[in-house]
C-alpha cells in the first residue's frame, strides 16, 4: 500500500518536529560541554555560549587531580547497581499481589500505600528511625527507605493488571503456581515497564545526593552527586553570603571545573539509556496470548 | 504472603516517621526530643497563617502548580505518540535520548540559558522580538510572561523524562489492532485516536492522579532559580517561603504545620481525582 | 499457597542476606576510618569535630576526615580528633540533625550565626567561661590580648558560648573603576552620588572603549555593586538616629531612588534582576564593558576574578580602586571583613570538655596555625624577600595544602601578620599581582581611610538573632526589596513613592513594628556591652 500524500506531509511533519525538540535539547549539553573544554579567561569573561573558546582540558585534568572524582564515580556505581537490584525485587513483590484480584484487602492497602506518598513525618524523625536500626553511614540508609517508590509500584501494577485475562487463564490451566506464573509470564511481558522503572530507579540513585548527605557520615562514601553538588554550590553560597555579609573564605571552584564534573556524571546516563530503549519493543503482549 | 516484608517496609520507614509529624503541634526543641517537647496545640498554624503574605503563597503554589500539570501534561504523550510513529530506528533512538536529556541538568544551568535566551538587553529572543516589532520587551518581567516561560522550561526540561513511561506503554498495545485499523482504511490521525490513546488511558488517568497528589509542591530550585524581584507577587510559593524562614534559624515546627497543610490538601486532590477514575473504572484504589 | 509460604520466607531470608552483605559494603570506607584511629596517638583522649566537607580533596590526598593534616593534628595535639565531614552546602541541616539526634559532634564549627544562636537556644551548647579559665593556655592568652573576643562570644545570659579567630581589618570589598576611562573621557573621580551618575552617563554614552559603539554600562547594578550604592544612602535596614536604633526608610528610598534614574537613563544593563550573583555583571567587567564594578581585594584569588582576564581582553585597561563617594549621609566605606569571627561552640553533651578546650587551644596556637596555613617549611613554603612563608611550588602547595582552610578557623590570622594577609601573598616579582598590590593598598584607605566610616552599627554576624515569631515577620517583610526592584525597572507606572507606600503597609500588616521595638529595645541594653563598628576598627591596621 502506498502512503498517501496527506500521510507523507504527516511524517515529515513528525520528523521536523522531532528534529526541532531534539536540537533544542541538545543546548544545554553542548554549552555545559563547551564551558568544560574552554580557556578560563573566555569563561570568566562570559565569551563561552555553543562552542568552545580558547580550547583547553585543563578542566579536566583539575577535575581527576584536585577532586576525589574517581573514588565518587566508582560509590555511584555501586549505589546505583545494588539500589536498582533491590528496588526492582521488592517493587515486582509488592505490586504483584496488588494485581490479584483475591487478595484481601487490596484496596486498603493501595491507599496505605498512597497515604505514605502524601504524609510524611520529615528529615528528622526519617533519621532517627534509620539510626535506630543502625543503617547511618552504611549505604543501607540509602537503599533500604528507598527500597519502594510508590510511583513505581502503581505503574508497576497498573501494567501489570493490564495483561489480558487469558493469560492467566491460559497458565492457570497449564497448573501454574502462583510464583512460575510471576516469574515466566508476568515478568517477561513486563519488560518494558521493567525496563522503566529500573531507568527511573538507577536515574533517581545515581542523582541522589540529599540522603546520601544526611545519612553518610564519611567523605570516603560520598557519590559523584554530592561532588558536584558541593562544587557548584559554592556559587550559591557566595549569593547567600552577599545577602548576609558574611566573611567566609569560600572556594570558588572554576566554572569549567564543574562544568567538566557535570558532563562526567550525565555521561553514563546517557550511554545506558540507548540499551533500555531496544526492550520498548512491540507486541511482547500479543504473542504470550496465542502462545 | 510475598506481600509482608512490604507491609513491614512501609511501616517502618514510612508510617513510623509519620508520627514525627506531631511537631507541628508542638515547639519543638533538641532538649526534649520529639516526644517531649511541649503542646502548643495549633499556635504554628495560627502563625503561618495570620500573616497577610501566606494566603497569596498558597494561591501562588494553586496556580503556578495547576498550569504547570494540565498545560505540561500533553506534551509527553504527544512525544512519546510522535517517537512512536517513526519508523526509522536510528532516528529515534537519537531523538528519544536527546529529549531525556535535559532532564539532568539543574535547575542552576537551565536558568543561565533561560536568561541568555530571554534576557532584554541582548537575549536571543528579545533581538528577534525587536527586529520584529521593533522595541524590546521585559519578557522575564511581566507576571503572563514570565509565567510562561517558568511553564515552558519545565516542559523543555521534563517532557523527554516523563515521556518513558508512556513509550513503555505503548509498547504494550496490540500491533494487531493497527493492523485491522489499517485494513479499514484508517488514517494515522484515526489510528492515533481510536488504538493509540484508548491503548495509553490507564497509564494517563494513572499520571493525573499522581500528579494531583504533588500539586503542593513547587519544585524548590526552578522557582528559586527563575524568579526575580518584578514577579514576586506570582512566583512566590509555599517552598520558596519555608526556605526564606529556614534562612533565620530552622522552625522545626512551622515547618511541619505548613508540611502538613500541604499534605491535607494533596490528600484531599487526591480522593477527588481518584473518585472520579473511579466512576469510569480507572481508580487507583 | 504453600508454594508461597517458603517463598515468603525466601523473601526475607533474602532481606537478612542483604543485612549481611552490609559489612562487605562498608569496608571501604571503615578501613580508612579505622587508619586514622589508629594513628600513633595511644592515650589521647578523644573527640569528634565537624568539618566542613566541599569536595575538594584531590583524591591521593585522602578525604577530609582523614588526611596528612588530620594526622598531624592528631600527632602533635593534645587529644585524638575524629573529624565529621559535614557538607558545606547543607551543614545547617546536617548539624541539625546531628543534634536533634545526639550525635552531634563535641566541637562543632559553623559560619551561621543565626545557626549558632539557635543551638545556644536549644541549649545545645556550653558555657565555655570556666573551662577557659581552668584549662586554656593559647586561647586565653588570645583572648586576654584582644578582649574583643570575649565581648563578641558573649549570649544574652552574659556568659561566652562560642570560639572564634582575629584577623586585621582590612577592605574586603572594593569599588574598582576604570581609570584608562576616566582619562579618556577626562572626568575626574567620582566624590558624590551626582558625579557618580555623571561619570557612568559618560562612560555608557561617550563610548569608552573607542569601538564606535555603544556598548558599554557606566555602572554594575546587580551583586555586589548593587549593596555599594545602598550603602552609598546608608540603606542599612538599622540606623541610629538621635542615640536610638529605628528602621531606615528615608535612605532606602534615596538609594533606591538612585538606582531607578540610572535604570532609566540606560546606564546599567537592563537584566541585572535576572542576574542574582552578579556573575554577568563580572563577566561584563572582564570582558571590559562595564565601567565601575564592585568587586573584593582580600584573596589572591581575586586577581584571577576580577583583574587577570580583564587585562587579558583589554591589555590598556586601568584599574583604580577608589573610595564610595560621600552621600548627604556621610562617606561608608564599602565593605570589610569581621576581624572577630565567631565559628566554634562546644556541644553541651560533649563527654569531655576539658580535651576539647584543649584541641581548641591547640587549633588556636600559633604553631598549628602557621603549619595548617603553610605546610611543612622547607617542602611547602619557603621564606620570601619580606620574611614570609609562601609556597614553593604552587602546584604542589595547591594540591597539598591549599584545601585545608576549614582547619584554620580557629586561627587568628592578626597573630601571623604581616606574613598573613592578602599583601604579604602576592609576588611583587609579577606585573600583575605587582597592580593588583596597589589596588588591595588603595582600597584599605578607601576603607579605613580618614573621615570613612561603617555603614551599618556592627557587621552583620554581629547582629543579634531573632525569635521565631519575629524571623516569620522578617522573612514576612524582605518582600519590601521586591516593591523597590519593582520600582526600579518598572519606569513611570509604578515610582519609589508607590512602592514605599506599599512597602509600609506591608510592615505594618506584617507586625514590623514588633521587629522595630525588639531592635530599638536591643540596642538600648547592650549599646554598652555588644560588639559594635567601633570595636571593629580596633583592628584596623595601625601604620
Amino acid at each position: 500500500m502506498k502512503p498517501s500524500r496527506g500521510e507523507r506531509i504527516y511524517s515529515i511533519a513528525v520528523y521536523i518536529v522531532l528534529s526541532i525538540a531534539g536540537l533544542l535539547c541538545l543546548l544545554p549539553l553542548v554549552h555545559i560541554a563547551s564551558l568544560s573544554i574552554s580557556s578560563m579567561q573566555a569563561v570568566a569573561s562570559g565569551h563561552v555560549t555553543i562552542y568552545p573558546v580558547g580550547l583547553s582540558f585543563d578542566a579536566y585534568k583539575q577535575l581527576f587531580e584536585g577532586t576525589p572524582i574517581m573514588k565518587s564515580f566508582m560509590n555511584s556505581i555501586w549505589i546505583t547497581v545494588f539500589g536498582v537490584l533491590f528496588s526492582m525485587v521488592f517493587t515486582i513483590l509488592a505490586a504483584y499481589p496488588l494485581t490479584r484480584s483475591y487478595f484481601f484487602g487490596r484496596r486498603t492497602y493501595t491507599f496505605g500505600i498512597v497515604f505514605t506518598m502524601l504524609f510524611g513525618g520529615g528529615l528528622i524523625p526519617t533519621y532517627l528511625t534509620i539510626r535506630s536500626l543502625e543503617l547511618i553511614n552504611t549505604y543501607w540508609a540509602l537503599w533500604l527507605p528507598g527500597l519502594v517508590s510508590v510511583f513505581n509500584l502503581l505503574v508497576l501494577r497498573t501494567f501489570i493488571e493490564n495483561i489480558p485475562n487469558e493469560v492467566d487463564e491460559a497458565s492457570r490451566i497449564d497448573g501454574c503456581g502462583e510464583w512460575r506464573y510471576l516469574l515466566q509470564i508476568v515478568l517477561p511481558l513486563s519488560t518494558p515497564v521493567l525496563a522503566t522503572l529500573g531507568l527511573f530507579y538507577g536515574v533517581g540513585y545515581w542523582n541522589s545526593f540529599f540522603n546520601v548527605l544526611m545519612f553518610i557520615n564519611d567523605s570516603g562514601k560520598f557519590n559523584l552527586a554530592v561532588l558536584v553538588q558541593q562544587l557548584i554550590q559554592s556559587q550559591m553560597l557566595l549569593s547567600q553570603m552577599n545577602a548576609s555579609g558574611s566573611s567566609e573564605q569560600i572556594v570558588l571552584s572554576p566554572e569549567m571545573v564543574n562544568a567538566a564534573a557535570i558532563i562526567v556524571m550525565v555521561l553514563p546516563m546517557m550511554a545506558v539509556y540507548p540499551f533500555l530503549q531496544k526492550h520498548f519493543v512491540k507486541g511482547v503482549m500479543i504473542g504470550a496470548v496465542k502462545g | 504472603m510475598m506481600f509482608v516484608p512490604i507491609i513491614l517496609f512501609f511501616i517502618i520507614f514510612k508510617y513510623v516517621p509519620m508520627f514525627g509529624a506531631i511537631i507541628a503541634f508542638k515547639k519543638y526543641n533538641f532538649a526534649d526530643g520529639i516526644l517531649h517537647s511541649p503542646w502548643v496545640g495549633l499556635d504554628n498554624f495560627k502563625l503561618l497563617f495570620s500573616t497577610p503574605t501566606t494566603l497569596q503563597i498558597i494561591r501562588n503554589t494553586l496556580v503556578i502548580s495547576l498550569l504547570s500539570i494540565f498545560v505540561s501534561f500533553p506534551f509527553p504523550i504527544m512525544l512519546a505518540i510522535m517517537l512512536n510513529e517513526v519508523r526509522r530506528m536510528w532516528f529515534k533512538r537519537i531523538v528519544q535520548t536527546l529529549v531525556y536529556l535535559p532532564h539532568f541538568f539543574s535547575w542552576i544551568i537551565v536558568s543561565g540559558i533561560v536568561v541568555t535566551v530571554f534576557s532584554q538587553q541582548n537575549g536571543l529572543i528579545s533581538g528577534i522580538w525587536e527586529s520584529v516589532t521593533g522595541h524590546t520587551y521585559p519578557f522575564l518581567y511581566r507576571e503572563g510572561s514570565w509565567l510562561a516561560i517558568f511553564v515552558g522550561s519545565g516542559i523543555w526540561k521534563e517532557a523527554g523524562f516523563s515521556a518513558i513511561i508512556y513509550l513503555a506503554a505503548l509498547s504494550s498495545i496490540d500491533p494487531t489492532l493497527y493492523e485491522a485499523a489499517s485494513m479499514d482504511g484508517a488514517s494515522r490521525w484515526k489510528q492515533i485516536w481510536h488504538v493509540t490513546l484508548p491503548g495509553l488511558r490507564i497509564t494517563i488517568v494513572l499520571m493525573l492522579i499522581l500528579a494531583m497528589g504533588r500539586v503542593m509542591e513547587v519544585g524548590f530550585d526552578q522557582v528559586y532559580m527563575l524568579q526575580n524581584s518584578t514577579v514576586s507577587n506570582i512566583s512566590e510559593v509555599i517552598s520558596t517561603y519555608i526556605y526564606k524562614i529556614g534562612l533565620m534559624g530552622s522552625q522545626f515546627s512551622l515547618t511541619a504545620a505548613m508540611g502538613l497543610f500541604e499534605s491535607m490538601v494533596s490528600l484531599i486532590l487526591v480522593l477527588i481525582a481518584n473518585a472520579i477514575a473511579r466512576r469510569y473504572g480507572n481508580g487507583l484504589w | 499457597m504453600r508454594n508461597a509460604t517458603k517463598k515468603k520466607w525466601a523473601a526475607i531470608a533474602c532481606l537478612l542476606a542483604g543485612t549481611a552483605i552490609f559489612p562487605a559494603c562498608s569496608n571501604d570506607g571503615g578501613e580508612q576510618g579505622d587508619k586514622s584511629q589508629g594513628a600513633g596517638s595511644q592515650g589521647k583522649s578523644k573527640i569528634t569535630v565537624s568539618i566542613y566537607e566541599r569536595g575538594n580533596v584531590p583524591q591521593e590526598m585522602g578525604t577530609i576526615d582523614n588526611n596528612q593534616w588530620t594526622k598531624w593534628i592528631n600527632e602533635n595535639g593534645p587529644v585524638e580528633a575524629q573529624y565529621v565531614p559535614i557538607p558545606r552546602g547543607e551543614s545547617v541541616q546536617k548539624l541539625n540533625l546531628l543534634f536533634a539526634s545526639g550525635d552531634a559532634p563535641d566541637v562543632v564549627s559553623d559560619f551561621a550565626t543565626s545557626f549558632r544562636d539557635q543551638l545556644y537556644q536549644q541549649k545545645q551548647i556550653m558555657a565555655v567561661d570556666d573551662l577557659i579559665a581552668e584549662h586554656s593556655v593559647s586561647y586565653k592568652a588570645l583572648m586576654e590580648k584582644y578582649p574583643e573576643l570575649k565581648k563578641a562570644a558573649a549570649k544574652p545570659d552574659g556568659k561566652m558560648y562560642e570560639f572564634g579567630r582575629v584577623q586585621q581589618l582590612v577592605g574586603f570589598q572594593a569599588l574598582f573603576i576604570r581609570n584608562d576611562w576616566l582619562k579618556k573621557l577626562d572626568l575626574k573621580v567620582p566624590e558624590t552620588p551626582e558625579e557618580l551618575f555623571e561619570v557612568a552617563k559618560a562612560f555608557t554614552e561617550n563610548d569608552p572603549d573607542g569601538n564606535g559603539q555603544k556598548d558599554t554600562f557606566g555602572i554594575a547594578l546587580s551583586g555586589e555593586t548593587g549593596s555599594a550604592i545602598n550603602t552609598m544612602f546608608r540603606d542599612v535596614d538599622w540606623v541610629l538616629e538621635d542615640g536610638k536604633l529605628v528602621r531606615g526608610w528615608e535612605q532606602k528610598n534615596k538609594a533606591n531612588e538612585f538606582k531607578k534614574r540610572l535604570y532609566d537613563a540606560g546606564l546599567v544593563d537592563k537584566d541585572f534582576l535576572a542576574d542574582k550573583n552578579g556573575q554577568k555583571a563580572q563577566q561584563d567587567w572582564n570582558s571590559g564593558k562595564i565601567g565601575i564594578f564592585v568587586g573584593r581585594t582580600v584573596d589572591p584569588v581575586n586577581v584571577t576574578q576580577y583583574y587577570e582576564p580583564l587585562k587579558n581582553n583589554v591589555p590598556d585597561a586601568e584599574v583604580i580602586a577608589i573610595k564610595l563617594p560621600a552621600s548627604e549621609y556621610g562617606r561608608f566605606a564599602i565593605g570589610v571583613n569581621n576581624p572577630v569571627q565567631m565559628t566554634t561552640v562546644i556541644n553541651a553533651n560533649a563527654k569531655n570538655p576539658e580535651a576539647a578546650m584543649k584541641y581548641i587551644d591547640f587549633m588556636a596556637s600559633k604553631e598549628a596555625g602557621e603549619m595548617l596555613r603553610y605546610g611543612v617549611e622547607g617542602t611547602h613554603s619557603v621564606k620570601g624577600a619580606n620574611g614570609c612563608l609562601k609556597p614553593q611550588d604552587a602546584a604542589l602547595f595547591s594540591k597539598e595544602v591549599s584545601w585545608n582552610i576549614d582547619f584554620q578557623l580557629l586561627m587568628s590570622q592578626i597573630e601571623l601578620e604581616p606574613c598573613a594577609g592578602i599583601l604579604s601573598q602576592l609576588d611583587p616579582e609579577k606585573p600583575l599581582e605587582k597592580e593588583f598590590l596597589e589596588l588591595v593598598k588603595q582600597n584599605n584607605e578607601a576603607n579605613l581611610g580618614e573621615g570613612v566610616e561603617y555603614a551599618s552599627i556592627t557587621h552583620g554576624e554581629h547582629m543579634p538573632t531573632l525569635s521565631d515569631n519575629l524571623s516569620v515577620i522578617q522573612t514576612n517583610v524582605s518582600k519590601i526589596s521586591d516593591f523597590y526592584n519593582k520600582a526600579i525597572v518598572a519606569g513611570a507606572s509604578y515610582t519609589i513613592e508607590q512602592a514605599y507606600a506599599e512597602a509600609l503597609d506591608l510592615w505594618n500588616k506584617s507586625g514590623g513594628g514588633e521587629l522595630a521595638a525588639f531592635y530599638a529595645d536591643w540596642y538600648e541594653t547592650s549599646k554598652d556591652t555588644a560588639f559594635f563598628a567601633k570595636d571593629m576598627w580596633q583592628f584596623a591596621k595601625k601604620e
